[in-house]
């Protein structure tokens, strides 16, 4: 029988009667909590969003639907459900952005390939795009493009129908294209 | 044109990771939420410990504590565990003597109590183990161990009763002789585990253990003095607080360990003979040798009282002494509080508990174990 990594539903499922086990969980995800909120309502406020994830997920393992092997769904989801509650706080940051035009590269993002430079060239428009969709389209298109969830695993962390979920995507997407487009546009 | 998703990605690029003592408070925050839950007595029944850091270099972690943190990206390495270890028994060894002096005056001023019986039957427990017959396995053999757990799913606002049906999970585990590494069998796929944690996991660090009890005690009462610090942390964060979570500690807190280190492993006769001696070391201790055990075999139960409200059994066959199960047991009414962090401005705050916590009655079961079976195999995955 071929051995294999420990699948988040079974540490979650062990953590129901050792509920130490879910520091294991935390080992796995936090960091990609962290960056997810991080990039949306910037450091600060991630600290807290990423922090109170953990405590909420804790206080709900016993609800987990252990057949799902992946927590990673579940755990966007309830950090989804704390971004929303900074929806001020991540409009205004998309505005500035917006307003600041295409960043300056700081240190931070000097040893990124040419392309991701052209990529933050077009962060303004992005952030303006992203600035004027619903809260319920961003949380979909971002859990996909920044999470890289599926778009039927965006659905099962907000919690509606895949469906629904595509809609949704598909809505977000063509508002961002538009938003790339007239840079393109504005050049040519 | 760009694929839209991506250029998202890209232009906000993969952010900093967050600070190490951010990522260290946010971890705190849960775990101190962990510790204080209704099952944070886990070692004592069986479960493989609650207590390692997430890796052995996480020197932070020592303060926490409190995971055990099965995490496959990063296993410990055995060796490391195992070093661990040895360190501490020959730490231990150099003080035992002088705890062994001090021990003997408490028991002289104390004089004779209801203990002497139990001392009496462990030292019996002892002798018959230690004549046990017993073949060592080879590094790269496999432990094979089939436990049956029983719980509660409490959740605040319940009332458990002696009637309350407890669920139960049984798990199949493979230690590797070596302590190499340790899976387990869930759903029919298995699962690599770390090591570590609060009992040693491989048969060579097991063999190696102090065969005095003295030193096997006062070895265990360095994992569970690492707990106080825990304990002590979260007593002191809720003061005043009537919703405090209690978690184990002290003697119990031993006791399980000791619990532990027999139903998880394969233990050579000299140390299981320690392991019973050792028992008979801890005040308080009382066997019963008309006891059930959880499957309702007649046993011989060891058991301590703990917490004011709680007793804790370890079920021995009645005739060879060999390892059962365990138990505890609700010995008065109490309230089971999880407590309660919140997170304000970077750092976690207790609060009580908002919902009241959970209620189990004088006579339930507060969760319970039997090992059904252990034995020596050749293969991860392969039963006896």
């Amino acid at each position: 029988m071929p051995v294999q990594a420990v699948e988040d539903a079974a540490l979650i499922r062990r953590s129901w009667r050792e509920p130490e086990q879910f520091a294991a969980v935390f080992d796995r995800h936090y960091d990609g909590i962290h960056a997810y909120a991080d990039r949306r309502l910037g450091r600060s406020l991630a600290d807290d969003v990423a922090a109170e994830t953990f405590l909420i997920a804790f206080d709900k393992r016993e609800q987990y639907d252990v057949s799902r092997a992946d927590a990673r769904p579940w755990l966007f989801g309830i950090a989804s459900n704390l971004i929303a509650r900074h929806h001020r706080a991540e409009v205004r940051q998309y505005r500035a952005l917006a307003r600041t035009g295409a960043e300056e590269p700081g240190e931070d993002h000097a040893d990124r390939v040419a392309s991701s430079l052209d990529a933050v060239a077009h962060r303004n428009r992005l952030a303006a795009g992203l600035a004027g969709l619903s809260g319920a389209d961003r949380d979909v298109l971002l859990l996909v493009a920044w999470a890289e969830l599926t778009s039927e695993e965006a659905g099962r962390a907000l919690g509606i129908p895949a469906g629904t979920a595509r809609s949704r995507l598909h809505r977000a997407r063509k508002r961002i294209q538009a938003a790339l487009g007239r840079i393109d546009d504005e050049r040519s | 044109m760009m694929n839209d998703l991506e250029t998202l990605r890209e232009a906000w690029g993969q952010p900093e990771p967050p600070a190490a003592e951010v990522r260290h408070a946010a971890r705190m925050a849960l775990l101190e939420r962990a510790s204080g839950g209704p099952a944070a007595s886990a070692a004592a029944l069986g479960s493989t410990s609650a207590l390692a850091p997430a890796s052995p270099g996480d020197v932070r972690g020592h303060a926490g504590l409190l995971s055990r943190a099965a995490v496959d990206r990063r296993l410990i390495p055995a060796r490391v565990a195992r070093r661990r270890w040895a360190v501490r028994a020959l730490a231990v060894a150099a003080v035992a003597v002088v705890a062994t002096a001090g021990l003997t005056a408490v028991q002289l001023h104390d004089g004779p109590t209801p203990a002497a019986h139990a001392q009496v039957v462990l030292a019996r427990a002892a002798d018959a183990a230690q004549a046990r017959s017993f073949g060592e396995p080879r590094p790269d053999q496999w432990i094979y161990t089939e436990t049956r757990t029983w719980f509660h799913k409490a959740r605040d606002g319940d009332t458990v009763t002696a009637r309350t049906p407890l669920e139960s999970e049984a798990e199949a585990a493979w230690r590797r002789a070596d302590g190499e590494l340790v899976a387990r069998d869930r759903d029919g796929k298995l699962e690599i585990h770390n090591l570590g944690g609060n009992t040693p996991k491989d048969y060579a660090t097991i063999a190696a253990l102090p065969t005095d009890p003295e030193a096997l005690l006062a070895l265990f009462r360095e994992s569970t003095a690492r707990r106080e610090a825990v304990v002590a942390r979260i007593r002191e964060r809720f003061a005043g607080n009537e919703a405090a979570p209690d978690p184990v500690s002290g003697d119990v807190f031993t006791f399980g360990l000791l619990s532990t280190l027999l139903s998880d492993n394969l233990v050579p006769p000299e140390v299981e003979a320690t392991v019973f001696r050792a028992m008979a070391l801890l005040p308080g201790v009382t066997v019963n040798e008309a006891a059930t055990d959880p499957e309702g075999r007649p046993a011989l139960a060891v058991s301590l009282e703990a917490r004011e409200w709680l007793r804790s059994e370890l079920f021995l066959d009645s005739e060879t002494f060999a390892y059962r199960g365990a138990r505890e047991t609700a010995v008065r009414d109490h309230t089971l509080h999880n407590g309660f962090f919140v997170w304000r401005g970077g750092e976690s705050a207790p609060s009580p508990s908002p919902t009241g916590g959970w209620v189990i009655e004088a006579g339930a079961v507060y969760r319970q174990s039997t090992r059904t079976a252990i034995a020596v195999v050749d293969e991860p995955g392969q039963h006896p």
